[in-house]
């Protein structure tokens, strides 16, 4: 909503050419040369040119005093900056976190009346356990067996376990099993296997993390034992000890594996120790669905370490960007990243 | 100098979009902010509330187009509720409006080409500016705001702003007329 007067649109006198916006343009691009607009109006205004040079000496006498802020009070007020952001997004996170607990309670009422039901019928099918980009579950299996299953992963479950059948789940992407012992549960008969692509693993009462991503195979044994066959390797497992084993190559190796690191994503945590950017960015893109369209290579191979408590992949995006001095762009799922 | 922002990401909560734009607004705000009021903890205070403010409002914002105009008015808004709130326990609430932050005129510098008598007439004309007209002549002159942004910044209409920026310039052209009284006459062919 523009508002011009008469005299704007004709300016006539030097006070008029002062407050016309079309003049003040003119002589903040720089140019002493009238442009065509001007041109056309010193014709419609003999004697104008003075005019027209007298009221630019007025304008471009205005100067104002630069006040640059100091470098160390600049990057401390930066730093409270992003202080007071992270606060901002920790309380919209508790904000959907009791939005999400409002909805639950009322669909806690209407579930109550269909359970009864459902817990009959779902004994009797296999189960399927699908979880979204960015949405960690928690399932308690029929033998209570404790599964968090990760983001953008699938877990099948065998039906009818209470009934003697074989406790088999199928998994394609990462979980957390904490498989209660086999003692307490009864029957030795009943193995609890856990398929992943073509490996198995199967337990005897344990904690283990399994992760099938990118043709490769990791399981990870927090306690317990645990015993991995893929193709022609098998290998029982040890506590601390993480199995790897890549289909195409048929290659089963061992290494030592910081637990707690490893079962960090159940807790919403990411625990980085001499982990590489790239590693970062596949845990993005297996589990939001990002994907990476340009990074620097020597980015890629920068090893990381710390410890972050909120998982969330924009709180993930902002460390990564710190930590590696990069500017990192979000285009929807695409993600650029620069260095600085 | 807008172009380099993503403006969706901003929208849509993306934290590097959103500290570019902070890092593109901090030393104009603070330029802006340090000619209403010396006190530059205020002003860095101010600028934290402002980008923390526009993030968790960030989808309420305004078409990308009046950002700019929309981003100066919070800060300006803000730098005023943060003084008022500094000071109201040390100040009446009538000493309070009278020190409230305002445009100082030591901040206009003129141009060193023009001769001693034009420059003190300037400084003169100046003085006897208001502090609003004064930080519209910087807003349009200086920040290169529109009229219609510099009405929303200072919280009046558009017409007004017009208004206000007219007779700040007529004051000035006046002071540096005097010596050509003659000739000025001879300029308005009406």
């Amino acid at each position: 909503m523009m508002h011009r007067s008469e005299a704007e649109r004709n300016p006539s006198t030097v006070d008029e050419l002062l407050a016309d916006t079309r003049f003040q343009d003119w002589v903040l691009r720089g140019s002493a040369a009238p442009d065509a607009y001007w041109t056309a109006w010193l014709d419609r205004h003999p004697g104008g040119k003075d005019m027209l040079a007298r009221a630019r000496e007025v304008l471009l006498s205005i100067r104002f005093a630069e006040h640059r802020p100091h470098p160390l009070r600049k990057a401390a007020a930066r730093e409270s900056y992003l202080a007071g952001l992270a606060v901002a997004m920790e309380k919209e996170r508790r904000a959907r976190v009791v939005r999400l607990f409002r909805r639950a309670a009322a669909a806690a009422a209407v579930l109550l009346l269909v359970s009864t039901g459902w817990y009959a019928w779902r004994n009797l099918r296999a189960e399927e356990y699908a979880t979204a980009y960015g949405e960690i579950r928690r399932l308690t299996l029929p033998d209570h067996t404790e599964v968090v299953l990760q983001a953008n992963s699938r877990l099948r479950v065998a039906g009818k376990w209470q009934y003697g059948g074989d406790r088999k789940v199928q998994l394609d992407g990462e979980a957390l099993f904490k498989v209660p012992p086999i003692a307490q549960h009864g029957n030795p008969a009943q193995p609890f296997t856990v398929s992943a692509g073509n490996a198995f693993i199967t337990v005897l009462g344990t904690t283990f993390n399994v992760r099938h991503r990118r043709q490769a195979l990791e399981v990870v044994l927090i306690d317990g034992k645990v015993r991995v066959d893929a193709g022609e390797k098998s290998r029982v497992l040890m506590p601390g000890e993480k199995v790897r084993y890549v289909k195409e190559q048929h290659v089963m190796t061992v290494v030592q594996a910081d637990t707690a690191a490893v079962a960090a994503w159940t807790k919403g945590q990411l625990v980085l120790h001499r982990t590489t950017a790239e590693e970062v960015l596949h845990y993005l893109e297996d589990n939001y669905g990002y994907t990476v369209r340009q990074a620097d290579s020597s980015l890629l191979k920068k090893e990381l370490e710390g410890e972050f408590v909120q998982g969330k992949p924009e709180d993930i995006l902002f460390l990564l960007s710190q930590l590696l001095d990069a500017d990192i762009t979000v285009d929807g799922k695409n993600l650029d990243l620069k260095k600085r | 100098m807008e172009e380099h922002i993503n403006w969706e990401g901003v929208i849509a909560g993306d934290v590097p979009s959103h500290t570019a734009l902070y890092n593109l607004y901090f030393d104009r705000l603070f330029n802006y902010g340090r000619k209403l009021t010396a006190d530059e903890s205020l002003i860095e205070d101010t600028i934290q509330e402002t980008f923390v403010r526009l993030w968790a409002d960030r989808q309420k914002l305004p078409p990308a187009a009046a950002w700019n105009g929309y981003i100066f008015r919070m800060f300006r808004n803000a730098l005023f509720r943060h003084f008022r709130d500094a000071e109201r326990h040390r100040l009446s609430p009538d000493e309070l409006e009278a020190r409230l932050p305002e445009f100082n005129a030591d901040h206009i510098l003129l141009a060193r080409e023009s001769d001693a008598a034009m420059q003190a007439r300037l400084r003169k004309a100046i003085g006897a500016l208001s502090a609003r007209q004064r930080e519209a002549i910087f807003l349009r002159f200086y920040e290169n705001l529109s009229y219609d942004e510099i009405a929303a910044v200072m919280d009046i209409s558009v017409k007004a702003s017009y208004k206000l920026m007219a007779r700040a310039l007529n004051e000035m052209r006046e002071a540096m007329g005097v010596s050509l009284v003659a000739l000025l006459f001879l300029l308005r062919p009406c």
